[in-house]
């Protein structure tokens, strides 16, 4: 269970947590753009994906996420590491032509490696940048943002309440259903249950302990959540008021505007070609070309 | 010595911002055959306490001792049986009703059995006996859980842990929630398993269920044990320490003897064993 708290709302009073949701779930978006914006030469596009990295790295560090979560989260992604690598060296990019090693008659090419190099570094970066945004804001405040975001769509008679309702229920029953299934597995290891080894048939048998009475317990929760609601009058088409309200404030507009030069910056570099390396430091044309 | 907490400490979360101490310095003993009950205040670890008793928590520092197995975060002292420890020590979770899973009842309290390598003849006896023990008669057996009333659910799930006859039963508020006659026969039942020798303990807000039936108290607060005492010392007490209900029969007997009636208070532990007392009292001998 313990990987269950990655991604957790901290409760920090960091810059960024006093932030916006508004703008905090934006300028993700917009970060997610620069990370993913392709360049055509590959010294580019790791100088470009180094200088967003430690950006983002700033920022990770700002709002008191420890490297050590990070890295936890990150564990998950080795398995995934590991194919790219293998599909990557199997399936060599077309063009391929620098052999970095020689095995019998098979040849791993320089390209292959990088390749996965890139790739893996965006996900890194994709990572961070989830991580900063679920660390930093109450998922609850998440919901009232996206649900400012759907606003448009009300015009054309779509449940915007209705789903920003259903999404921040959900989100309110992950830590009650988490709690929930220590229990019951506490209980069923209790009578003997062994959840982590045994054959395959005792591995069904164990989660079929779990399961069943989680989704008794479940169907049970909403329907009295659902009498509770009924019995306070809810009614979803009525016009709400709230409780608290999302504040946007000075470090939200500076930040978006940052953001917003980060992510121009990487597009116009990109579009324009613009190989500013090559500039800078006259590298000779074999490197840029890889 | 089956049960012995040594310098027990334990933190939910331990090194997040989630970080939260639940027990601190426990140190205290259980002795074999008797009737422990731990009362406390809501969030005072009651439950964390208990739940070491079978390596379902290990201890952030000391450790847990239950006959010779060993539960403790050292990798060389505890013990490997784990399995072993679980059939020992039978614990009953609060609100066990909702842990019932399989199509009938006789399937669901010979789950445990079966877990433990009984055939499955053997674990069906055990569960028919487990069920006819809490009460259940044979026209339960093939019925589904989830067609039983709530209290005959909560039978079903302790007859679950009690089909797997342990000779240490740790029950946590087997009594909430049920009406006053289904709570008392729980209780009688608990009392008879007690009488044939099975060690039991208790987490309980019920005062007069303390009064009644143990012979321990252990007094809980902030993740420390404050006090093991008996209920009659603990009771006897003038000012209420821990702000724990005294029980109206136990004011009475008070007052009675306040007023000058001789009583043994050790002797009186329920309604019938008052009356006994105050006739004894007064001389009149049926």
């Amino acid at each position: 269970m313990k990987g269950m708290t990655l991604g957790r709302y901290a409760p920090f009073n960091t810059v960024i947590h006093r932030m916006d949701p508004r703008s905090k779930l934006l300028m993700l978006v917009l970060m997610m753009v620069a990370v993913f914006y392709g360049y055509q030469s590959q010294v580019m596009t790791f100088v470009m994906g180094g200088i967003i990295f430690i950006l983002i790295l700033t920022i990770l560090l700002i709002s008191r996420i420890s490297l050590k979560q990070l890295f936890s989260s990150l564990k998950a992604l080795w398995i995934m590491i590991i194919i790219l690598l293998i599909i990557n060296v199997l399936v060599p990019p077309i063009g391929a032509s620098k052999i970095a090693l020689s095995i019998g008659t098979y040849n791993i090419f320089w390209e292959s490696i990088l390749q996965s190099a890139k790739i893996i570094l965006r996900l890194v970066m994709m990572i961070s940048l989830t991580l900063i945004l679920t660390a930093t804001t109450k998922p609850l405040d998440l919901t009232y943002a996206l649900e400012w975001y759907m606003y448009p769509l009300k015009l054309i008679k779509f449940p915007t309440h209705e789903i920003a309702m259903t999404i921040s229920i959900a989100l309110r029953f992950i830590p009650t259903l988490l709690d929930e299934t220590m229990r019951i597995m506490n209980a069923q290891a209790s009578r003997g249950v062994d959840f982590e080894h045994g054959k395959v048939k005792e591995k069904i048998k164990a989660i079929l302990s779990l399961i069943v009475p989680l989704f008794m317990s479940a169907f049970q929760r909403s329907e009295e959540l659902a009498n509770a609601m009924e019995a306070r009058g809810y009614n979803p088409r009525a016009k709400r008021t709230r409780y608290r309200n999302l504040h946007w404030g000075i470090s939200d507009t500076l930040s978006l505007i940052f953001v917003i030069t980060i992510t121009t910056g990487v597009i116009v570099t990109s579009v324009m070609n613009w190989n500013f390396i090559e500039m800078i430091f006259n590298i000779p044309t074999w490197v840029v070309i890889l | 010595m089956p049960i012995k907490y040594t310098d027990v400490s334990f933190t939910y979360n331990d090194k997040t911002p989630f970080s939260y101490e639940a027990l601190r310095g426990v140190n205290l003993e259980i002795l074999d055959g008797s009737f422990t009950a731990i009362v406390g205040k809501t969030g005072c670890g009651k439950s964390t306490l208990i739940q070491q008793l079978n390596g379902l928590l290990i201890p952030s520092e000391g450790e847990v001792a239950v006959n010779q197995y060993v539960v403790s975060k050292n990798r060389k002292r505890r013990t490997k049986k784990i399995k072993e420890l679980r059939k020992l020590v039978g614990i009953v979770f609060q609100f066990p009703e909702y842990q019932l899973f399989e199509e009938t009842v006789e399937k669901d309290v010979a789950f445990g059995p079966k877990n433990f390598g009984l055939s499955n003849e053997e674990a069906l006896k055990n569960a028919h006996d487990a069920l006819r023990l809490v009460g259940l008669d044979d026209t339960f057996f093939k019925r589904s859980p989830f067609d039983l009333s709530g209290g005959e659910r909560r039978r079903v799930a302790i007859a679950g842990i009690l089909a797997l006859k342990p000779s240490i039963l740790v029950l946590d508020e087997p009594t909430a929630g049920l009406d006053p006659r289904g709570a008392r026969e729980m209780m009688k039942l608990f009392k008879g398993l007690h009488d044939n020798g099975t060690t039991v303990i208790l987490v309980t807000h019920d005062m007069n269920i303390v009064l009644e039936y143990s012979d321990t108290v252990i007094v809980m607060e902030d993740g420390e044990v404050r006090e093991i005492t008996t209920p009659l010392q603990l009771f006897n007490q003038e000012n209420d320490l821990y702000s724990l209900e005294t029980p109206l029969l136990y004011k009475f007997v008070k007052l009675l003897s306040d007023q000058g009636l001789k009583l043994n208070l050790n002797e009186i532990k329920d309604i019938e064993s008052l009356g006994a007392a105050i006739a004894k009292a007064r001389g009149n001998k049926k």
